[in-house]
């Protein structure tokens, strides 16, 4: 009972910044039953949170075991919510691509050292992966991200 | 950038004003290679226009559109193809010919920025199955394009597409002038000349709508808007008021279409003329000859295997400035690819129907991309799992040619590639 209420607060504190970096978009409840005890956390633990939008489009958000968005994933006809998901980094996707202005419409690739985004494919056929370096579990290997 | 109506009688006059046919070099002695040259390829540096030249008139056939690779109408864009397109208030010789849309065999329908069109061209709105007016959200990997739908017709070369759906990026008039939150948290807004390096985007993809039936009965893609007169929300939308390819709709050459670039030589090009020819074993011009089909799945996909890798959502897209994808043994400056000297590669690409082709590439060194340079052999990372993306490169010196879903041909029913 006590692991869950650490939990919870866990939860809770991320959600003030949801998104890549925070709280996951997605409904939280099984990863209550799926973490473990921060105390005896495996550090390369992670959870990866699937769902099917009903664009039809599939988004994945991997989160550690405190509960934080350390990576996302989309792929499928329609884009998503890409605010929600990214949070507060979608900004940095704007001002990006604003940057590669003139004939960078067909893809993204964002590489910084705290934050990598890659969107790519086309009108209805979209593919998109974005992580943190920082956030990432030991040994985590991001060809995961997909 | 330079607007003039075309008007054309009931019989169109085959002549258009190919601007930029010969581009002069932009200041004195190339750079050389340097990375100021490679950075240029991603920031907003503002570089020099290209200097103006004297129109040249030139005649084209019917079912053919002259194609030009250039800096662009904002002077910062390589490796993408434009043409002339011009639109008419429906039924009328009221008519506009914008330049540099690109020609993009990526997406579907034709969309021109409104600053692009100009004021005093009122192209009648389309309503919503509410009685409302119709908005779209077009999406794209790197962002969105807002705007209303309006119908136009569409003039290519000599072939006419009457009363078709057309997206008008960045209506200024209300209430089309406010983007709704769902549109704008999908990316970057791309609904300028600026961000876009075009006046507008020709997409003559495979697809006939850029929706379909998904969009008939649910506005989960949350692509087209019905708007009141002060806010847009989204809506359902029949095929016939979606955004559609125009080529679908010309009266004849109407299975599809063909992009023909010349070759690149090492260092690049300054500008490339090329030709986009409709119809596919239509008319002695657009015979298939020695191309090879290929079948893609609906949305012109097939799979690439590169170096023992399998990419399963791989296409060809002349909207896309280079070939996008990875390879660690290629030596990278600013994500693009910067071997010392040209390499080739090969890749086998595999359509559904199990036709396989080995095709070959070139890589330049994109040190050498510099101001003066808008055709040019360029490589880039991608970071994607399942996508070969082969970008404009891939044209130069061929002829590909794209057949539209449940189209005919001699060699069967579209959609596939040959080339």
């Amino acid at each position: 009972m006590k692991i869950y209420i650490v939990l919870l607060l866990s939860v809770c504190v991320a959600s003030a910044y949801a998104g890549l970096g925070g709280a996951p978009a997605a409904p939280v409840p099984h990863l209550l039953s799926n973490a473990a005890s921060p105390a005896s956390v495996n550090p390369s633990a992670y959870t990866d949170l699937q769902r099917t939008l009903d664009s039809g489009t599939q988004v994945h958000e991997f989160l550690n075991a405190g509960g934080t968005v350390f990576a996302v994933s989309w792929s499928g006809p329609f884009l998503p919510d890409l605010k929600e998901l990214l949070g507060s980094h979608f900004q940095s996707l704007r001002d990006h691509v604003k940057q590669q202005a003139g004939g960078a419409r067909s893809q993204v690739r964002l590489q910084q050292d705290d934050l990598v985004i890659f969107s790519g494919g086309r009108p209805g056929a979209f593919e998109g992966r974005a992580w943190l370096p920082a956030l990432l579990p030991a040994g985590f290997d991001t060809a995961a991200v997909k | 950038m330079t607007h003039f109506s075309l008007l054309a009688g009931r019989r169109s006059i085959w002549i258009v004003a190919l601007s930029a046919a010969v581009l002069a070099s932009c200041g004195g002695g190339s750079s050389g290679p340097d990375e100021a040259a490679v950075a240029a390829l991603s920031t907003t540096t503002p570089m020099a226009p290209p200097a103006p030249v004297p129109p040249e008139t030139v005649s084209v056939l019917p079912n053919v559109l002259p194609v030009v690779v250039d800096r662009g109408p904002a002077g910062t864009s390589f490796n993408m193809p434009f043409v002339s397109v011009t639109v008419c208030i429906p039924g009328t010789a009221t008519c506009r010919t914008v330049d540099h849309v690109l020609v993009d065999t990526g997406s579907t329908g034709l969309r021109l920025i409104a600053s692009a069109l100009g004021s005093g061209m009122e192209l009648p709105a389309i309503a919503t199955p509410a009685g409302l007016r119709l908005a779209q959200c077009a999406q794209f990997s790197s962002g969105f394009s807002w705007g209303s739908v309006r119908r136009a017709d569409i003039r290519l070369a000599g072939e006419t597409a009457a009363r078709m759906p057309v997206q008008l990026i960045g209506d200024p008039s209300a209430p089309f002038s406010t983007i709704p939150a769902a549109c704008s948290n999908t990316g970057a807004d791309l609904g300028s000349v600026a961000a876009l390096g075009a006046n507008g985007i020709l997409g003559v993809d495979m697809s006939i709508q850029d929706c379909g039936a998904t969009c008939t009965t649910s506005t989960a893609p949350r692509l087209y808007y019905g708007c009141t007169s002060t806010s847009c929300a989204t809506t359902v939308l029949p095929l016939e008021s979606q955004v559609t390819n125009p080529v679908a709709a010309f009266a004849v050459n109407n299975n599809g279409l063909a992009l023909t670039l010349p070759p690149i030589q090492q260092g690049g090009a300054a500008t490339v003329v090329g030709t986009l020819t409709f119809g596919i074993g239509t008319q002695a011009n657009n015979q298939l000859d020695r191309a090879t089909v290929y079948t893609t799945n609906t949305r012109g996909q097939f799979t690439t295997v590169y170096k023992g890798t399998t990419y399963p959502s791989s296409f060809i897209d002349s909207g896309s400035n280079a070939l996008f994808f990875d390879d660690p043994s290629i030596p990278t400056c600013s994500s693009f690819y910067c071997p010392p000297v040209p390499l080739s590669f090969t890749a086998l690409n595999v359509s559904p129907s199990g036709a396989t082709v080995s095709v070959s590439f070139t890589i330049d060194n994109a040190r050498s991309l510099t101001a003066g340079v808008s055709a040019f052999n360029l490589g880039g990372t991608l970071g994607l799992t399942r996508t070969f993306d082969f970008g404009l490169p891939f044209f130069f010196g061929r002829t590909v040619f794209v057949a539209l879903q449940g189209a005919q041909t001699a060699k069967g029913l579209g959609p596939f590639l040959a080339y």
